[in-house]
């Protein structure tokens, strides 16, 4: 049976879907009225998403980021979030039409993972460190996936003529991997080896998990040493990125396929 | 041959393309099923690529001496970094000279000139006033009849990129201390049974229970296990260990890893009691081996047996016992006939897994990820942001501020800032 979650998910999912359309048209064809209007579609979809967090929290009793349904469901809300309070006045249209877009496929990925808000929490889940670790985490792949749009959207326009425009792309990208980085690195990385030494017995394991989340630490590593010590901008930086959110994508659902201590999401 | 060591040290591209090859072989490393066989990779990869995994160590590609080597090599590259940067670092965060020339004002990113309405220790006090409303700390001096005013926010940015690089070195060092130095085992262990506790002769540890919790649904929502520390046969401390929840004792630590139920061999039996004719007299009892039970309502002790031929031990009022052979397919009965057992199962004997670490270089570990997290902040959330100003006398009590300023990082968000001051400035013209 479909659960009040999921309906609210489907509902929000044409919601955004129609405000990305909207971007994307306006991309193309500038609208002098009812420019706005793929605003208040996204906010009503970001809304409806918003609800169906509470919703889930309030069925499953506990924070949503449990499972991998909840973190795709979480990152998903925190990318709309983080885009509406950060970024929503300085990013292009088209990448903003990417950062829906990317919002729409981490719904579409927790709705493949859906899973029973009713079934018990893992022992190993019992911790005060979930919260620090789990959220933050969460937090710091947003701003990747901010930076990804950005950066795809440099890609496709690498040939433009108006380099203005490309330097605003580079820096979105640039902005959003530096304000991602330190959080990805507590979150991912510093909680998370915390925790492990506490449920574990070790800080690091070599887990699947762990490791795929080091490739990304080290992907964005070298993007900010690249761009901060040696000055590289434009369509290698892009690359960077846009493969270090890849990676991120392959790290959050890599688990269910590799396995190890982080089997369950 | 000094310099050439050096200089590929604290090369940038060297360090990337080293972080490059690490990224390369920990995403193998994740790819591939690690610590196993020869004739496993064989066996489910074909003839080709299981032997290059073999032959390669990919299949246990963090243990290879090569992998090893990246690693070491990183830490030394990050520390020549690190050190090579520091001089500089310290010396532009601790350059808090207000003395400049107007030529070097006008080559900063920001620079204005501004001719005001007001004398230059008033138009001082006001430029001091605006820095210092947005966290600056302020220095001021005279030089030849020109007052200056140095305006400086967030030095401590400099040092972000040498906490940074310095936790690795921690990073590094903890590892290894736990390498030399730690220890680490898994004891198997039944319900009863002990083991010692690493470069302590006297103590031990004894499992005295293991419990695992159920919700409504009957889904595992906890396992707990109970020990008992003991020094030389004494108990010293008796605690509940459980995910999350180690036991901490003299410096070692014991996690609970795992459980396995031993349907071979039975910790006891779950009966029900009924009497002569039949009624229940206890629906449900949990028998374990070894443990007198009094049957509700009936001045009698009931005992199960861990024999080759389970039975339970009956002890009436006056002391005398009887043993009842249990039988699994009918009810059996005391030879007076009337007291009656019902075996509902037996209850499997539980083997705990128990990690024993002992870890001295914890708090390096510990100070490398406070130096990581600090560091990252530090590097790209703070940016070290100046103002020097040179005020200028004028006729007619007027005056004349040349300044101009510069940022460690983020130069669109201090053009801003800089630009706020200048028009607060110039609202005194």
């Amino acid at each position: 049976m479909t659960s009040s979650v999921e309906i609210i998910l489907y509902i929000a999912l044409p919601v955004y879907f129609l405000a990305m359309v909207l971007l994307g048209f306006g991309a193309v064809v500038p609208a002098k009225r009812g420019g706005r209007a793929w605003l208040y579609l996204f906010i009503a979809g970001f809304v409806l998403h918003t609800a169906a967090l509470v919703a889930r929290t309030v069925v499953s009793r506990d924070v949503p980021f449990t499972d991998l349904f909840e973190y795709c469901l979480f990152m998903g809300w925190a990318v709309g979030l983080i885009y509406l309070i950060f970024f929503r006045k300085n990013l292009p249209r088209p990448v903003s039409a990417m950062v829906v877009l990317v919002l729409i496929l981490l719904i579409g990925l927790a709705l493949f993972y859906y899973s029973d808000p009713t079934s018990a929490k893992m022992p190993a889940l019992k911790s005060n460190w979930l919260y620090v670790h789990v959220s933050l985490a969460a937090l710091g792949e947003t701003f990747f996936a901010i930076a990804f749009a950005a950066s795809l959207i440099l890609l496709i326009k690498r040939n433009a003529s108006d380099s203005a425009y490309l330097d605003r792309l580079d820096n979105v990208a640039y902005r959003a991997v530096s304000m991602g980085f330190p959080i990805f690195t507590a979150g991912a990385m510093v909680a998370g080896a915390i925790w492990a030494k506490r449920a574990w017995g070790s800080y690091w394991s070599w887990d699947p998990k762990e490791t795929m989340s080091l490739v990304v630490w080290l992907i964005y590593a070298i993007y900010l040493h690249m761009r901060l010590v040696r000055g590289m901008k434009g369509v290698p930086a892009a690359v960077i990125a846009i493969i270090g959110f890849i990676m991120t994508l392959l790290t959050i659902s890599g688990s269910m396929l590799l396995g190890g201590l982080h089997s369950y999401g | 041959m000094h310099k050439a060591i050096t200089g590929f040290l604290t090369s940038t591209r060297a360090g990337i393309a080293v972080m490059a090859i690490l990224a390369v072989f920990s995403l193998l490393g994740a790819l591939i099923p690690q610590g196993g066989t020869h004739e496993a990779y064989v066996q489910f990869l074909g003839s080709t690529r299981g032997n290059i995994i073999w032959y390669t160590g990919l299949g246990d590609v963090y243990r290879t001496p090569y992998f090893s080597a990246l690693l070491v090599l990183l830490c030394l590259m990050v520390l020549a970094c690190a050190l090579k940067r520091l001089p500089g670092q310290v010396r532009q965060a601790r350059d808090r000279k207000f003395v400049v020339e107007e030529a070097r004002l006008e080559k900063m990113p920001c620079h204005a000139t501004l001719d005001l309405d007001v004398d230059a220790e008033e138009a001082a006090l006001h430029a001091a006033e605006i820095c210092r409303k947005r966290l600056y700390r302020i220095r001021t001096g005279e030089r030849g009849g020109d007052l200056l005013v140095f305006a400086s926010r967030a030095a401590l940015a400099r040092y972000g990129s040498f906490l940074l690089h310095v936790s690795f070195i921690f990073l590094l060092a903890g590892g290894i201390a736990f390498t030399r130095l730690g220890y680490r085992s898994y004891e198997d262990v039944r319900l009863g049974g002990e083991f010692g506790l690493p470069g302590l002769a006297e103590a031990a540890v004894v499992v005295d229970d293991f419990e695992v919790v159920q919700d409504r649904n009957g889904q595992v929502s906890d396992y707990v296990c109970s020990v008992i520390v003991t020094e030389g046969s004494r108990p010293v401390l008796v605690q509940d260990i459980r995910p999350n929840h180690p036991l901490e004792y003299r410096g070692r630590e014991v996690f609970l890893v795992s459980y396995e139920q031993d349907f071979e061999s039975l910790q006891g039996f779950v009966i029900s009691v009924h009497g002569s004719d039949g009624e229940k007299l206890v629906p449900v009892l949990y028998l374990p081996f070894g443990s007198p039970l009094e049957i509700p309502g009936v001045n009698l002790f009931i005992e199960a047996v861990d024999a080759v031929v389970p039975y339970v031990r009956v002890t009436y009022p006056a002391g005398e016992t009887e043993d009842v052979r249990l039988d699994f397919e009918e009810d059996v009965y005391t030879a007076d006939g009337n007291l009656g057992f019902s075996v509902i199962h037996g209850v499997p004997s539980v083997h705990v897994t128990l990690e024993v670490v002992q870890e001295p270089g914890e708090w390096l570990v510990m100070t490398g990820l406070t130096l990581l997290t600090v560091g990252s902040f530090v590097c790209l959330y703070l940016s070290h942001r100046r103002i020097w100003f040179i005020l200028k006398s004028l006729p007619d009590r007027k005056c004349r501020v040349i300044f101009g300023g510069s940022a460690s990082r983020n130069a669109a968000a201090f053009r801003g800032e800089f630009e706020h001051v200048r028009r607060t400035l110039d609202e005194l013209s």
